[in-house]
Formats: structure tokens, sequence, C-alpha cells
């Protein structure tokens, strides 16, 4: 048995867990704006779609932090043998993009819906609709860069 | 670059080209018309143009609805628009009976809304009376009766019990026969004395009978109901007979769109003519122009009628003059990032050719593969050929066009095609080639890419004030140009030397800090000089040394070139894996997965990594470099032309 392993596993898969959620959930959001909008006027869908699928890059940077958890221990031809210390800090570093992930995707669906709405009004607005929910991103990635460089930092 | 220079112009004709003059400015779309307040004559309203327009749109909707014509997912986004000639759309308005058309629509239309109630309420109605088909007297019969009723009723088996136990109590005469049953249902007439209405409705109601009326028809349910379901047959053909109607006349979807687009541009030409000012005999109107194009209007005008002249003028004292911008054809695509965050103001200058380098590098950086590049901009290629587009969905499509091009570019430095790991590929002198033009692997060393990114973060935040200054020093305000932006570029980049010289070592680090030192004294003794009195002077300059922090998370910011390059290739990594894993563990079929997972997986990955890498060096424009100079305030100029919704005209 080998525990720091099990908990660099933890870490990776709470964080994949987090993130995929919270997209879930941000996309859901603009989804149901999006359906309001698409009974008045079908012919939005594909911008729609573009404006409901931003919150779902949060479940891939969770994805991608798991994945980069999970090469570093090897993972994929069965994992090494790690030290508890060493396990314990893989399980934190891996957090940040799930927990920022959770929260944001949430709140960029709250974005995306209002954009959803512009869009609804002026559709000339694309950009700008876009542009709304893709701020709120800036911190999902702030919560991946973070995960990657304190992985990247931690010596196995 | 400077905006376009702007005139307002007056245009002076006689009332005889009035309708001319107008139409041509329509047509060429040069002239903005702005709003006088000298005189309102003619009635600017467009009721008839709009219900005729409404009435169109209506039939064409429902047309291809019966058509059933769907739109495919790249038209949602940029619909396909024909060209054709002029005459063309004046003769769909005027040689064809597209009133007629629209009328026999409306008539269906109308037809098969009724259709849809009556529908309903016989399927009601059949629901209805369907249990009561074995009853075997006429409906109606009721009024024959001279001292009893009958009662129709629905209720379960066990309270039919309680029912009559209370009746037999009560001694009251009745008799139920049931027509029919449906599981613990029973369906049945009672027949009572008249004078017991009251007491037997009462005890119904307390056992949960639930009364039903049938039509008063003059024959049995069974026939009844033989009559409503031919009554349905017969609507249901009708129905059809009215879709394949309105499927004929779907061949008129064309020529309607054609008429549609010849009302719209009838309207706006109606509504040009509101801006107009009429006297009895002439007429005048004003707006608009970029300045080289007034001697053109006036030579095209000139052609139509002698009697008339384009006169510069000056604008009025609070009249915000609009902003066009142009740029050669190269930079042209990036005009879509600047209209997004605002046109510049007439003080401004054009940021287009300025952030255009940093946008296409960034949008690379962030795909930086070179399979995914060539696919986006073969794609992107195909599309532009193959489609008529707006302006804004043509620079779209140019900007991807060349993000494509330059990923290419990216990926072979990074080494990343399709994401697959170079090391794995088998010994080939391509693979050493490869290997030899790969200088970084953002994977294994994020770091390095790390400190890349914030270096090119760096370059921007300078080469934004260095846009700024020559703005500035080109406006004449030479003061601002130096201390606001030149000062700041100086001690920007005596930090970024001081920070260079305590990484390699102890030769130049005095040199750099009493450079920075320096920068942020002048900085103080500067920047507070638009402030009343000393003290306040002296705190605005020791305040705005706080903007260095504004620097550095504008920097900051482009660590995300990083890592939108990392979730470019790890998610690529992991469509490789997963396919690899079910070619080599499933049998026979495992291949044929393999090929599904590695298709599907990176177009994806394609999508989203291209949506990402759009939105977010756009936003590395609009926030942290727009942010250093760029206020965007002007009003864009939208000068009166053909706006039509299906065709271009020649």
């Amino acid at each position: 048995m080998n525990i720091g392993l099990g908990l660099a596993v933890a870490g990776a898969a709470i964080t994949a867990f987090l993130g995929a959620v919270g997209s879930a959930w941000g996309i859901a959001i603009a989804s149901e704006a999006a359906g309001g909008v698409l009974t008045e006027d079908p012919e939005k869908f594909g911008r729609v779609l573009v404006l409901l699928a931003l919150p779902g890059t949060q479940g891939f940077y969770a994805f991608l932090g798991m994945f980069y958890v999970m090469l570093k221990i090897n993972l994929l031809k069965g994992g090494m043998p790690i030290d508890l210390s060493t396990g314990l800090q893989l399980c934190f570093a891996a957090l940040p993009v799930g927990v920022v992930g959770l929260f944001s995707a949430y709140y960029q669906g709250r974005a995306s819906a209002a954009g959803i709405l512009l869009l609804a009004k002026r559709p000339e607005e694309m950009g700008k609709a876009v542009i709304l929910p893709a701020m709120v991103e800036t911190y999902a990635v702030v919560g991946l860069l973070a995960t990657i460089l304190l992985v990247s930092g931690i010596k196995v | 670059m400077p905006t376009v220079k702007m005139q307002k112009v007056l245009i002076c004709g006689t009332q005889e080209n009035k309708d001319t003059v107008i139409k041509k400015l329509h047509e060429l779309g040069v002239i903005e018309l702005t709003e006088t307040n000298l005189q309102k004559e003619e009635n600017t309203k467009n009721e008839d143009y709009e219900l005729a327009i409404a009435e169109v749109a209506a039939a064409i909707s429902f047309l291809e609805k019966a058509a059933q014509i769907k739109k495919s997912f790249v038209e949602s986004f940029a619909p396909t628009k024909k060209t054709i000639h002029q005459e063309v759309l004046i003769n769909a308005y005027k040689k064809t009976d597209w009133k007629e058309t629209v009328k026999k629509i409306k008539t269906i239309e109308g037809e098969l809304a009724n259709i849809r109630n009556l529908k309903s309420k016989l399927e009601t109605d059949i629901d209805n009376l369907t249990p009561w088909q074995s009853l075997n007297f006429n409906l109606d019969l009721e009024n024959k009766l001279k001292r009893t009723i009958i009662i129709f009723a629905e209720y379960g088996k066990k309270d039919k019990m309680a029912a009559e136990k209370k009746l037999e109590d009560k001694k009251i005469f009745f008799d139920i026969s049931v027509v029919s049953s449906a599981g613990n249902k029973e369906y049945a007439a009672i027949i009572v004395l008249k004078e017991n209405e009251k007491e037997v409705l009462d005890i119904l109601n307390e056992n949960r009978f639930q009364l039903r009326a049938l039509p008063y028809a003059n024959c049995c349910a069974n026939e009844e109901l033989k009559k409503l379901r031919q009554a349905f047959e017969e609507m249901i053909y009708e129905k059809k007979e009215l879709e394949k109607e309105a499927l004929s006349l779907s061949t008129n979807i064309e020529n309607l769109t054609l008429v549609y687009d010849y009302l719209l541009l009838k309207k706006q030409e109606k509504e040009a003519k509101g801006f107009v000012n009429n006297t009895k005999r002439a007429y005048t109107m004003s707006g608009w122009i970029k300045k080289k194009e007034r001697e053109k209007l006036l030579n095209t005008l000139l052609n139509l009628s002698k009697e008339i002249d384009v006169i510069p003028v000056l604008p009025g004292e609070n009249e915000i003059i609009p902003t066009a911008i142009e740029n050669p054809p190269m930079f042209k695509p990036f005009e879509l990032i600047t209209k997004i965050f605002g046109v510049p103001g007439t003080k401004e200058v054009d940021p287009t050719q300025a952030l255009s380098f940093f946008y296409i590098v960034f949008f690379a950086i962030c795909l930086s593969d070179a399979a995914y590049g060539a696919i986006l901009a073969i794609a992107s290629f195909y599309f532009l050929k193959k489609l008529t587009l707006s302006e804004g969905g043509k620079n779209l499509l140019l900007l991807l066009f060349w993000g494509g091009i330059l990923s290419i570019a990216a990926g072979i430095l990074t080494g990343s095609y399709f994401a697959i790991n170079l090391d794995d590929l088998p010994k080939s002198s391509i693979k050493d080639a490869l290997l030899y033009v790969k200088i970084i692997d953002p994977v294994k060393s994020p770091l390095t890419m790390l400190i890349a990114s914030l270096a090119m973060g760096v370059i921007q935040n300078i080469w934004g004030l260095i846009v700024g200054m020559y703005w500035k020093i080109k406006q004449k305000e030479y003061l601002a140009g130096i201390f606001d932006f030149g000062l700041w570029i100086f001690f920007l980049l005596a930090l970024v030397a001081l920070l260079i010289a305590n990484a390699i070592g102890p030769n130049f680090v005095s040199l750099t800090s009493y450079l920075s030192m320096a920068g942020a004294i002048m900085l103080v003794l500067t920047q507070g000089r638009n402030e009343p009195g000393f003290i306040k002077k002296a705190i605005g300059g020791i305040l705005s040394l706080y903007r260095t922090t504004a620097f550095l998370g504008d920097t900051l910011s482009y660590s995300r070139l990083l890592a939108l390059m990392m979730t470019t290739s790890i998610i690529g990594l992991v469509v490789n894996i997963l396919a690899g894993i079910t070619a080599t563990s499933i049998p026979i079929f495992g291949y044929v997965i393999m090929i599904v997972i590695l298709v599907v997986g990176h177009l994806f990955n394609l999508v989203v990594s291209v949506l990402g890498a759009f939105v977010h060096s756009m936003r590395l424009q609009l926030v942290e470099f727009f942010g250093k100079f760029y206020e965007g305030s002007g009003r864009p100029f939208k000068p009166l032309g053909r706006e039509t919704k299906y065709v271009v005209i020649k």
C-alpha cells in the first residue's frame, strides 16, 4: 500500500470531479437562457451554442490538471511509489484548477446567459456577448496555471 | 493610423431630381444623412412597407416550414446571399403575382389553424363518447321522458356498492345499467324519478361519481361516434390537401425573398426621404461623407442632373463627428477587433494595425498545432471561396485563415502535429528533421514557456505605450506624450533590465537599479503636474507609482498563452492515448473505434481550441493592450446603404 500515491490520485480525481461539475452547472444555466431565446428565433442556434459552450472549458481545464498529475506520477503505466509528503503536495497542487473551475464555471454560465440575452436583442453584437463571459474565464485559466506550475515544481 | 477625415456636406437640388438623387445615394452608400431641425414636412411613417414586409416574411417562413427547408449549421452563422442584378429584383416585385401568393398563403395558414382547433375538439369528443358506444337508445331520449331522468356517470366499482346501498336505504327507485367498463371503472346510465333528482345527485357526488354530459343527438351513441370519426377523417384529408397546396406554393420562396428585399430597399429609401428639407421647388439635405469622396459624389450626381450641388459645411457646435476607419487590405480583417471594442474618437488613433501582429501571433501560440493550423486554414479558405459573406463574416474567416497559417509555424516550433509525441515515431530522417526544428515542448518545460509568455506581455505593454506616445506627439501634446508615456517606457524598460541583470549575474545590477530609481523619481516629479498646489502634486506623483502594479497584473495576464497552449496539446494527447488503448484492447473492432475516437476527439479539440485562441487573444488586445492608450470613444460612421437580407445587388 502506498499512501502517497493514493493522495496524489485523490487530488487529481477530486479536481477533475469539481471542474466537470462546475462546467455542467454553468452550461445548464446558459442553456436555460438559450432555450428561451431559441423558442423565439431558432435561427440563432449556432451563435447561441458558442456562448453556452464557453463555461464548458473549466471541465477540460480540470481534466487537464488531472492528466498533468497523472503524467507526473506515471499513472498510465501503473504509477510509481511516492512518499507521504510528496503525495500530499501533489494532492493540494491539483486542487486550484478544480475548485476555481467549479465556481468560475457557475458564474461564467450566468455571464453567458446574459450574453445570450444580449444576442437575442442585438444579434450584431456577437463579439461583445462573447467577451463578457470570457472575462470570467480568466480566473479559471489562473487556476489551471497555478496547478500546472505547482505540479511541475514538485519533485517526485 | 489616423482615422479617415470626415466632411459634413449639404446637398441641394430641385424637386425634379430629388427621387433619383436619393436612389443614387442609397445605391452608392457613401453618405450618412443627419437630421436637421429646420422642418419635417414629409411623413416618415413607413407603415405600408412595414406591413408588407412583415406579411412577406411570414409567408416565407410558412413556406420554408411547409417545404421543410433546414438551414445548415454554417448558414446559421453566415447566411449565403445570392448576387443578382437590380432588374431581377424589380421584376420580382412588379411582374409577379406575389400579392396573390401571399394572400393564398395567409388563407391556408388560417385554415390550418382552424383545423388544428377542430382536430383537438373532435379528438376530445371521440374520446368522451367511446365508452358509451354500446348504449342502445337515442342520446336525446331524455326529452321524451316525462317522469324520469337519465344520468350518465363514470365511477369506481367500489363506490357503486356504497351508492346503491345508500339509495336503497333511502328507498329511492333507481336503475343502474352498466354500459361498459374499463379496469376498475364503470360507465353507466342511471335512471331515477324526477322528484328524486337532487337527493340522488347528492349521493352520487358523495361517492365520487363523475357525471358525463353526452351530445344531444338524434341517434345512438354508436352512430354519433361514426359521424364524429368521419368528420375527423375528412378533416385529416383536408389538412393533407392544404399541406399539398402549401408545398406546391413553396416554389415561390425564392421570388418572395426577392420581393422582401425589394420592399426593404423601398422602405430604406422612404426613410431617407425623412431627412430632406423641402421647399416648393427645391430641397436640401445634410450628412457626413469621407472628405476625399465629396468631389466624386458631386460628379456622380451632376451626371444625373445639372441642378445640384454638394457643398462642404461646418458641423454644428455639439455635433459628434462619426468615425470611419480604413486600413490596407492586409490589416482589414483586424478591424473586426477594433470594432468590437468601439471605433476611435475623432482625436484618437486607429489601433488596428498596432494590434494585428500581436493578435495573430497570440492566436497561433494558443492553437500551436501544425495539423490543426493546416485544417483551420484550409477550412476557412474553402468557406471564404464558397460563401458570399458580409464584410464582418469575411474578416472573421480571414482572421481564422491567417491564424491557421501561423499556427502551422507555431506547431512546427513546438513539435506538435495532432499532439503526437515525436519521440514515439519510428526512427527516420523525417523524425530527425521534425525534432531538429522543434525548439520547445510546452508540456515538458512549462516554466520556459511561461517566461516566454510573460516576455510577450512586457513587449506588448511597452508597445502600447509607444503607440500612445507617438500619437500624443503627433497631436502636438508633447508634455503628455513624453511624461505620461515616454517616462513610463523608460521606467518599465529599466525594471525589466534590472530583472534580467539580477538573473544573469552581478555585473549590471547596480547600473540598472540606478536607472530604475531615476525613472521612478522622474515619474514622481511629473505625474502630479496637473494637480493644483505643491502638496497635491507631490501626492499625485507618488501615487502614480502604484500604476506599476497595474502593469504587473497586465503582464501576468499573458500567462494564459501558456495555459491555452497546454490545453490544446494535452487534450490532443489524451485523445491519442484513448485511441491507442481501444486499438490494442478491443479485438477486430478496436481499429474502427480508434479511428472514430481520433476523428471526433481531434475535431472537438480543434473547435474548442480555436474558440479559446480567438477569444483569449482578443481579450488581451481589448483589455491589456487598449488599456494603455485607447478609449474607443467614437461613433461609427453608418452610411445610408442597401441593406438586404437575401441577395446582394450587383
